[in-house]
Formats: structure tokens, sequence, C-alpha cells
């Protein structure tokens, strides 16, 4: 019995025991900061010049014993750095981290995703934490993304010093815009994403005995009119109209169609302007007055709404420049090689400014080797990544030398591109376009698509809700 | 019983106490604490005292009244049609033979897809252009209804959505009380000429109450945080009608990364959801 007992007492203090050091462990893991990381001491050195040019192929590294350090110089070693993004295109992303790390064996590539929906508060997290695990960074596709504001919170590194001259020279000036903030570089762009473009459907217009595409957005409405008596489609014309970001671009970008500006020189907010009000007038007389729009457009994003130029439900779409190929791609397309596009129409005559931006790659403040995501940041966000996303996926390349070269002209998800750089302003839209030093960018965007939406359902008047916004831009850039 | 026998058991469930204590209890403290704080924008930490401030710009603000009221109408929809529902299923379910056996796992399946997939399959269901019931709709010559596009009526879809997901739920909450009503009483009822409609209300009805009860406080405190179906189907769309106050905490703290505006805005939820439960169980014990 007594062993019994003496049994049962040593199994509780074992248990006890191993409890013990497992919550001592985990309170010691969770409070207990870890020491110095040797980086720390090698980041200190490869801050001298000398160092600096030949970091990617030797590492030196000082290790501090009690008083006396010592310098030991090591063997080329290899560098690991992270890529974070959407998985937009992942076969091509794959392809450039292939090529690159061909071209660069000591510095290994991870390509690591986050779905675009969950990307921002992710990273933010992570950023937040001053441990991010993350090197390479994409800020948004939507003017005027994410830079500023992360600029502003100390979470992204600048790296005008990292990165040729050369590049820089060749950026398009809108590009350049985007990626330069407060006098530094943060960033290079993915692409030149010239904005929100007209598509039509080249059959239902010659169904409906139109000749050509229309050149103002009047004679958008009258075309589509016209298609819907002829009895070719009941509602020809679709735009992203749901309570999302796409629909504020939309709106933006109609904007800037009709000749309107977001800012004046003071940085004042201009989305109530008479033209802006306009605007929006506009776009509810197209759904409820001359009733052209598809109904679904209520509920889709730029995303959704070219299911339905794809399936042949509508003529003509207002949309991001880059479904030009898919909605030209058989496998997802049954109207395949007949979506053409036009210059966007203006006000008065083809006078329709884009609202281009480029969304842009950073490299975070915590990097730990910024020279090896320096090197890969300018290959992704290069001439040479550009060339590869526009051949295969469509994006324009936010490159001089890229915009005229033949095989990107040539390539059949480039089809288009010839047309789109030819849009006045295209190339020569200034950051005001994007905001003026925004750092609240996502707050504000999120009141703005919903006062947007109000409009759009009716539950406001188009002052009313514009002035909401404003007042939204105003309070936030006071405080 | 000797010390042994008594202590070993509390040590079996110290490391779950202790993750309960990091994971739980930690992060509630937290944001608790960080709702009377201004917060370092680049690593969140908490900087400025600044007391009830973050509260009083909540209770303030047009958003956060407008969220509110989307979140009671969500509320009062969703628990009255998942409730009603679950009754007419859990009389179903009440049956014998193989088709209540049958009719148990077919209406349990809803409730056991993630509430995540089945927005999505509803939003796809719901889809003007390529919805199943637009195209049903279709047959019988009514015009395309933009379910989720329309301001008036999204929230209604929203809530049928999460019906669909929920009335199995107060289905089964109700049928073991069903269940437990005594043959002979019912027997006794038609014995005395008693119809089906009388039985119901004066037999059953009265006896099943608790188990209604426990369905609606359940129902309710599902309906409050609420957040897949909003964020799968409408994005708190259109015009913000169904931007409910969990989405609406989501945008604040994930979007505009408030996390400090945002953990108040949470405790003012968890504070009304308390209101209801001693409201509900105050109900409860009258019934009782």
């Amino acid at each position: 019995m007594s062993e019994v007992k003496s049994k049962g007492l040593s199994t509780l203090l074992v248990v006890a025991a191993v409890i013990v050091a497992l919550i001592i462990g985990v309170v010691t893991g969770y409070f207990v900061k870890p020491t110095a990381p040797a980086e720390v001491k090698t980041e200190t050195i490869t801050k001298t010049e000398t160092i600096g040019a030949a970091t990617l192929t030797k590492t030196v590294t000082v290790t501090v014993t009690g008083t006396t350090p010592t310098v030991t110089v090591t063997p080329p070693t290899k560098v690991k750095i992270t890529w974070l993004h959407t998985g937009w295109g992942g076969d091509t992303a794959l392809k450039i981290v292939d090529e690159f790390m061909k071209e660069n064996p000591n510095i290994e590539v991870e390509y690591v995703t986050i779905k675009a929906e969950e990307y921002h508060s992710k990273l933010a997290a992570a950023l937040a934490t001053g441990e991010c695990p993350y090197d390479i960074v994409w800020l948004g596709s939507s003017p005027p993304g994410y830079l500023y504001e992360y600029a502003d919170r100390g979470w992204l590194m600048p790296i005008e010093n990292y990165i040729p001259k050369e590049i820089l020279n060749d950026l398009l000036k809108p590009a350049y815009d985007t990626v330069m903030y407060k006098e530094h570089l943060y960033g290079l762009p993915w692409y030149f994403r010239v904005g929100y473009v007209i598509m039509f459907n080249e059959d239902m217009l010659k169904a409906a005995g139109i000749k050509e595409p229309a050149k103002t957005w009047n004679e958008v409405v009258q075309q589509c009119l016209t298609i819907k008596e002829k009895g070719v489609c009941d509602t020809p014309f679709s735009m992203s109209l749901m309570e999302d970001v796409d629909t504020w671009e939309t709106f933006q970008s109609l904007l800037v169609a009709f000749g309107g500006k977001f800012y004046d020189d003071e940085g004042n907010c201009l989305y109530n302007s008479d033209l802006a009000v306009e605007v929006l007038q506009w776009m509810l007389d197209t759904i409820y007055k001359h009733k052209i729009v598809h109904p679904a457009c209520l509920e889709l994003e730029a995303r959704g709404i070219l299911d339905l130029l794809c399936a042949g439900e509508v003529a003509y779409q207002f949309n991001l420049n880059y479904y030009m190929s898919r909605a030209n791609d058989p496998a997802a397309s049954v109207v395949a090689g007949k979506v053409n596009t036009a210059l966007l129409p203006g006000r008065e005559k083809a006078d329709g400014g884009s609202l281009s931006f480029a969304p842009p790659w950073g490299i975070t403040s915590t990097c730990k080797h910024p020279e090896a995501a320096a090197k890969f940041l300018a290959f992704l966000g290069g001439p040479k990544g550009h060339k590869l996303w526009a051949i295969e996926k469509g994006l324009a390349p936010a490159y001089k030398s890229l915009i005229e070269d033949p095989q990107v002209l040539s390539a059949p998800a480039m089809k288009g591109l010839d047309i789109w750089t030819k849009q006045p302003n295209v190339f020569a839209l200034s950051k005001n376009y994007c905001g003026p030093e925004m750092k609240f960018f996502a707050e504000f965007e999120e009141i703005a698509k919903t006062e947007l939406s109000k409009a759009i359902t009716g539950v406001k008047s188009p002052k009313e809700a514009l002035n909401a916004i404003v007042e939204a831009y105003n309070g936030l850039k006071g405080k | 019983m000797n010390k042994t026998n008594i202590i070993l058991p509390f040590l079996f469930l110290l490391p779950t106490f202790f993750l309960i204590l990091l994971f739980m209890f930690y992060p509630l403290f937290y944001s608790l604490v960080i709702s009377f704080y201004d917060i370092n924008p680049s690593n969140f930490q908490p900087t400025k005292f600044i007391g009830l401030k973050n509260y009083i710009e909540v209770i303030s603000s047009t958003s956060f009244i407008e969220s509110i009221k989307s979140t009671f109408i969500f509320v009062f929809l969703t628990v009255s049609l998942s409730v009603l529902i679950g009754l007419g299923l859990s009389l179903l379910l009440n049956l014998k033979g193989i088709l209540a056996k049958i009719l148990r796992g077919v209406f349990i399946t809803p409730w056991a897809i993630p509430p995540i997939v089945a927005a999505v399959m509803w939003k796809l269901m719901y889809h003007t252009q390529f919805g199943l019931l637009n195209a049903f709709l279709n047959r019988f010559g009514i015009q395309k209804i933009s379910f989720l596009g329309d301001p008036n009526i999204a929230m209604l879809s929203i809530s049928i959505a999460d019906c669909w997901i929920y009335a199995s739920f107060c289905a089964l909450m109700i049928l073991p009380y069903l269940q437990s009503i005594p043959l002979e009483i019912e027997e006794s009822a038609s014995l005395d000429g008693a119809n089906s409609l009388q039985k119901f209300r004066y037999i059953m009805l009265p006896l099943i109450k608790p188990g209604l009860l426990i369905a609606i406080i359940i129902k309710s405190l599902f309906s409050f945080t609420e957040f897949a179906i909003v964020y799968a189907l409408t994005g708190g769309g259109p015009a913000g009608t169904t931007n409910l106050i969990s989405y609406y905490i989501y945008t604040v703290s994930f979007k505009a990364l408030k996390f400090n505006y945002a953990a108040s805005l949470s405790y003012i939820l968890a504070l009304i959801s308390l209101l209801f439960c001693i409201f509900y169980v105050y109900l409860f014990r009258r019934v009782k």
C-alpha cells in the first residue's frame, strides 16, 4: 500500500516538475528579451563605405568578448531576404525570383504571400512589433497607397543610396513621384497603372450600328441608349458601384477624366467642387435616369464587373487597364478577341485624363540585409522585372525604355498599351492626384467609400455626400 | 481521499489555466488599458493616458451610431427568424420514424459548414447576373434584384443567410425540451378534444419556453458579434447599411490601425451584450 502511495507521490512530483518547468519556460521565453543578435553588430560595420559595396560577397563580423573586440573576415556567405506579396501573378513572381537567384547566387529570396484583403492589417501588425520578418513589401495598388503612411510611421527604409541612378532616370515621372516622399526614395514601382480605361465589345457596337467608340461621357450615354434601343443589350454600361475602394477609385478616375482635380495648390480638398458634383450626378443618371448600368454593378467591385464584360453581358466597361488581357483571354472570356479599348472619353472631347499610379514596393526598416534587398528590388521593380510582368500579365511598365519596346507592345497581354500611352496627361500627372502626403489614407478611404455609396444608393444627395467626404478629410488632416 | 488525489486534478488544469490567462485574460486586460490611452503609431504601444476620451469620441461618432442601429436591426431580424424557423424545424425533427432521422442530418448541415464558406455560397446565390435566386425569379418574369446592392433589402438578405446557418442551431436548443414532454399529457389533451394548434399553444409552448429562451440568448450573442457574413457578402455596404458593430471594429482596428479606439468600441459592445444577457436572464427566471 505504501509502495503504491510513494509511486503516486513520485508521479505527482514528476508532473508538477514538468508543469513548473513548462510555465517557467513560457514565462521566460515571453518576457526575457533576447540578447543582442550578431546582425546588429554586423550592420554597424557594413555601414562603412569600404565594406558596404562588398557586403554581398564578404561578411565582416565583430565579436565582442569581454573588453577585447575581435574582427574576423569570413568567406562569402549567402543572405536570405523575404518578399511579401498578395500572391497575384504567382507564376511570374516565382519566375522573377528564379531569374534573380540565378544572377545572384549569394542571395536567397523567399516568396511569401498574404491575400490582398488581409495584407495591410497583417503587415502593419508585423511592422509594429519592430521585428517584421518581411524585407520587401507591396504598398497598395490604389493611389496614394500606403507608402506615405508607412514612411511616416517609420516602417520603411529610405533607399536612394542603394538604387542605381540609371534606373531612377529611366522611371516615368508619375511613377517617380509615387515613390518619392519628403525628398527620400522609399521604393520602386511594381508596374505603371494607366488607371481606369474604357473598354468595349466591338461586336455589340457594330450590331447597334455604331462605327466608333464614344469620345465624350455624354456620347457614352447616347451610344448606350442606342444599343438598348436596338435590342442588342438591356444594360450596356458597367462600372464598379459597390461600397468598395474600387468604386471610390472609379469616381476619382471619372473626376480626372472630366478634367477635375482632388486638391488645390494649398492642399485643400476639392471633392465637393461643382465639377465633382457633376461627375457624381453623371454616375447617378446612368443608373437611375438612363438605366444603362447593369444592376449587378451595385454589388460588385472591379474584378466582379469584369465577369459581366467577359460573359458578353455589357457593351461598355469603365475598369482597370490590366483587365484588358483577361477580357481577351479565351480561357476566361466568351468575347475574347472582341474587347477593344479607346482613348478615355472627356467632358467636351476625347481629352479625359487618366488617374495613373505606380503601385510601389518598399523595403522595411527592420530589413537586416538592405543591400541584398535593394538589389532584388532593383530587379523586381526595375526594367527587367517590369518587362516580365508586362509580357506575362499585361501590367504596363513604368520605364521610358519599355513603353515603346517592340517586345512589350507586341505581347498579346499588352493590347491597348499603344492607345493608353496617347491619353492626355497619362505621363504627366503630378503627385497632387495621389493626395498630398495623405498619411491617413486608409482611414479616409473607409469614410469616402461609405459616403459615396450613400450617394449612389440615394441615401444622400451627391452634394451632401461629397461635403461629408471633405469634412472627414479636413477632420483627419486637423488631427 | 488523500492529498495527492485532491491536488493532482488542479495540477493537470494548471497548463490550461496558464494558457487561458496568457491568451484570453491578458489581451482582455491589455485592450482595456489601451482604450484609455493614446497609442504610438509606429508600435501601437500606449503613450499617454487620456481617460475616457476614446469612449466619448466613440459615442459621439455618427459611424458608431449608424453601426449600432444596423446591429440592432440585424439582431432583431436574425434572432426572430432563426428562433421561429428553428422552432418549426424542431417540431419536424420531433416526429417519429426514419424520415425524422434523415431530416436531423440534413438540417444540421448548415450549422456544420463554416460561416465564411456559407457566406460565400450565399454571395454566389445572390449574384444579380449569375445567381441562382435571380435565375429562379426570372422564370416568373420578375426583374433582376440586386439583393446585396440595394440598401433597402441588403440587411434582409444578409439576415436570411445568417438565419440559414443558425436556424438548425436554434432547433437543437429547443428539441430536447420538446422530447421531454411526457406523451401522457398530449394523449390526455387529445382525449379532451384539443386540436393540434391548441396542444401546441397550451401544452408545448409553456414547456419549451426555457429552450426558446436559451436559443434567444445564445443567438443574440452570436448576432451581436457576427462578422463573417458581412465580411464576405457586403463589406458593410451598401451605404453602410450592413456595417455591423463587429465589422466596424474590424475596419477601425485593422484598416485604420486605431487599436485604442477599436478597444473602446469593443468594450461598449461587450457592455451592450451584457445588458442584453441580464435582461434575458431576468426573463428566464420569470419563466421558471
